[in-house]
């Protein structure tokens, strides 16, 4: 199979001549963007430098060799091709592991996600009634729980803020690292009155 | 369909095979290598008609770079742009690797170009 399309991108690049280098070189591009596409933009920018640096290295080494710009673009192209498989097996383990990352997250997110609020101001119904429960807090420092409780009757206003105050607190403890709050402590209580 | 889940702790073959590339390039005097560099050298040093392909060997070195096998970095900018070509991602063997592909040897399994991706080194 391999060989096969690897013959047919042999004979389409000899066919284009001296077109077939750019072409080529952009189809390659065109095919990382697409294959990195929805993955972490560190992992994304990374693949797509290396394979921009790789296009150049190889043409300009090939162009040293004495080929041709359309048996470059062959080569080029043909190397492309017998890598599809481990580019999207690569793919496909970058994205789990992201997955598995986001499933990690989710304490975090059933924390810090208001419901009911905006369903509830769209139908003009007042959000402050009582008190909804808090988040558990105890694994916070004091800069951020004074920072909630400052934010007194929790209308929508004191929510962002709280929200804002946990958010950067999240921050600053751990940075972009995936969050799950110890063991210990109760899942968040979601508020929806 | 069943899959084979990799361990952590075992080279394949072009793994095995970046290594090596690279300890020779660091022989020779190059500490840091880069993807296309590294790539001419398993060619040369396998004797393959072929150049490794881009998907497999970034695959490789960002296995290789999460096992801490190896690490990497990118260029400086200013070094790229006076030689008029695209930033390189610079990769070097840590002690780490450079034990492991020893020990893999030691284990005395030296698989032939034909074997890639079909079977595996281990160093335990």
């Amino acid at each position: 199979m391999a060989m096969m399309t690897g013959l047919v991108l042999l004979v389409i690049t000899l066919c284009l001549g001296a077109f077939a280098l750019p072409l080529a070189e952009r189809l390659i591009v065109g095919f990382v963007r697409w294959s990195t596409q929805g993955l972490p933009p560190e992992i994304r920018d990374r693949r797509r430098g290396e394979i921009q640096s790789e296009l150049f290295e190889q043409r300009r080494q090939d162009a040293a060799d004495g080929y041709k710009p359309a048996e470059i673009a062959a080569r080029i192209l043909v190397r492309w091709a017998r890598g599809i498989p481990d580019e999207l097996a690569w793919h496909r383990e970058v994205l789990r592991a992201a997955k598995k990352a986001r499933i990690v997250k989710k304490p975090r997110a059933q924390i810090l996600r208001p419901t009911g609020i905006p369903s509830q101001a769209a139908l003009g119904i007042p959000t402050v009634t009582e008190d909804p429960p808090l988040p558990p807090l105890g694994w916070l420092d004091g800069t951020a729980s004074a920072a909630i409780s400052a934010a007194g009757r929790y209308d929508e206003q004191s929510r962002q803020m709280r929200r804002a105050a946990i958010q950067a607190q999240l921050t600053s403890m751990w940075g972009n690292e995936v969050v799950c709050p110890p063991p210990s402590e109760p899942p968040a209580e979601e508020a929806d009155p | 369909m069943f899959r084979m889940r990799r361990r952590r702790d075992v080279l394949l073959p072009i793994e095995q095979d970046i290594l090596s590339a690279a300890l020779e390039l660091r022989r020779r005097g190059t500490r840091e290598f880069f993807g296309f560099r590294v790539a001419r050298a398993i060619q040369s040093e396998t004797g393959a008609r072929a150049l490794v392909a881009h998907g497999t060997l970034y695959k490789a070195l960002g296995r290789l770079e999460d096992l801490d096998f190896l690490t990497s970095r990118w260029e400086d900018p200013a070094a790229a742009e006076a030689e008029g070509r695209p930033r390189r991602r610079l990769y070097q063997v840590t002690a780490a690797g450079q034990h492991a592909l020893a020990a893999a040897l030691a284990a005395g399994v030296r698989h032939s170009r034909r074997a890639t991706g079909r079977t595996a080194l281990s160093w335990r």
